[in-house]
């Protein structure tokens, strides 16, 4: 009875409070320009997220000091804006890998999802 | 035809604005210029591909970026807060169901801790009354004292 209009519901509950990390963590290894790193969550279906919903998001972040921007000359078209982590967004990221793994682990072990 | 791409665009942008009318000024500021600057940059990198800039590949920029309504319901979210946040002021009580067993568990355990007093101080009191005479001289000096202060048995009249 509660099927189809409960799913995207249920995606956006679970992508709530987890996306912003899934961006922090993407920005670990160095800076992004902000098109690629949209393009490339965008493309993640299990996300269920439109490349549009994560300049909101960006914005959140660089407001809170997770992330900072720069911008760079481009050889085509206008200068591109890239997004680094900053030390708050690192350690952000950080708790919540411990926060993660220690919900994850419960989830698993209660609804019978453990890998084996 | 960039004439006619730039009017999807503009229409797009227009549908953004429309939809963020109730957001504070600057985040629907904010908003269009990133989605802006997505576009553009995004066209850049066509007209600098093979296949050029057609109007399909502007729509499919727009597509991916999604529907207006939904980016702007984005925008109203907060970020999920950090650790700790206080705790609101007032509670609304818990179930009475939830309560019961733990105020029984605490009437329960008042109960036992009572009746261990009542038992303990039985045989305290007990020691004290009646080992007294083997005991010669205890360094408190309250079980000594303690026979004078026994009342005086009743005469009989």
């Amino acid at each position: 009875v509660a099927g189809v209009e409960e799913r995207p519901a249920l995606a956006t509950a679970l992508r709530r409070g987890t996306l912003e990390f899934c961006v922090l963590a993407m920005l670990a290894d160095g800076e992004r320009y902000g098109v690629e790193l949209v393009r490339q969550l965008g493309a993640e279906n299990a996300l269920a997220t439109s490349e549009g919903t994560l300049y909101p998001l960006l914005s959140r972040l660089r407001r809170a000091g997770f992330v900072a921007t720069n911008w760079q000359e481009s050889t085509s078209g206008p200068p591109r804006r890239y997004y680094a982590l900053t030390v708050d967004g690192r350690a952000a990221l950080t708790h919540f890998k411990t926060e993660w793994t220690t919900f994850r682990t419960a989830v698993d072990r209660i609804v019978g999802t453990e890998s084996r | 035809m960039t004439q006619a791409h730039d009017q999807l665009v503009a229409r797009y942008l227009e549908a953004v604005v429309r939809a963020a009318a109730e957001l504070p000024a600057h985040r629907r500021d904010d908003l269009v210029v990133d989605l802006r600057e997505h576009i553009e940059s995004a066209r850049a990198d066509l007209v600098e591909g093979a296949g050029g800039e057609t109007a399909d590949a502007v729509a499919a920029i727009l597509r991916r970026l999604g529907d207006p309504v939904a980016i702007v319901n984005e925008a109203r979210l907060g970020l999920t807060p950090p650790p700790a946040p206080t705790p609101p002021m007032f509670v609304t009580a818990p179930p009475r169901a939830r309560r019961r067993l733990p105020v029984w568990g605490t009437v329960l355990i008042s109960v036992a801790v009572a009746v261990v007093i009542l038992c303990v101080g039985t045989m305290a009191l007990g020691a004290v009354l009646f080992q007294q005479p083997s005991r010669e001289s205890p360094v408190s000096g309250t079980p000594v004292d303690a026979p004078s202060f026994r009342p005086p048995a009743p005469t009989p009249s």
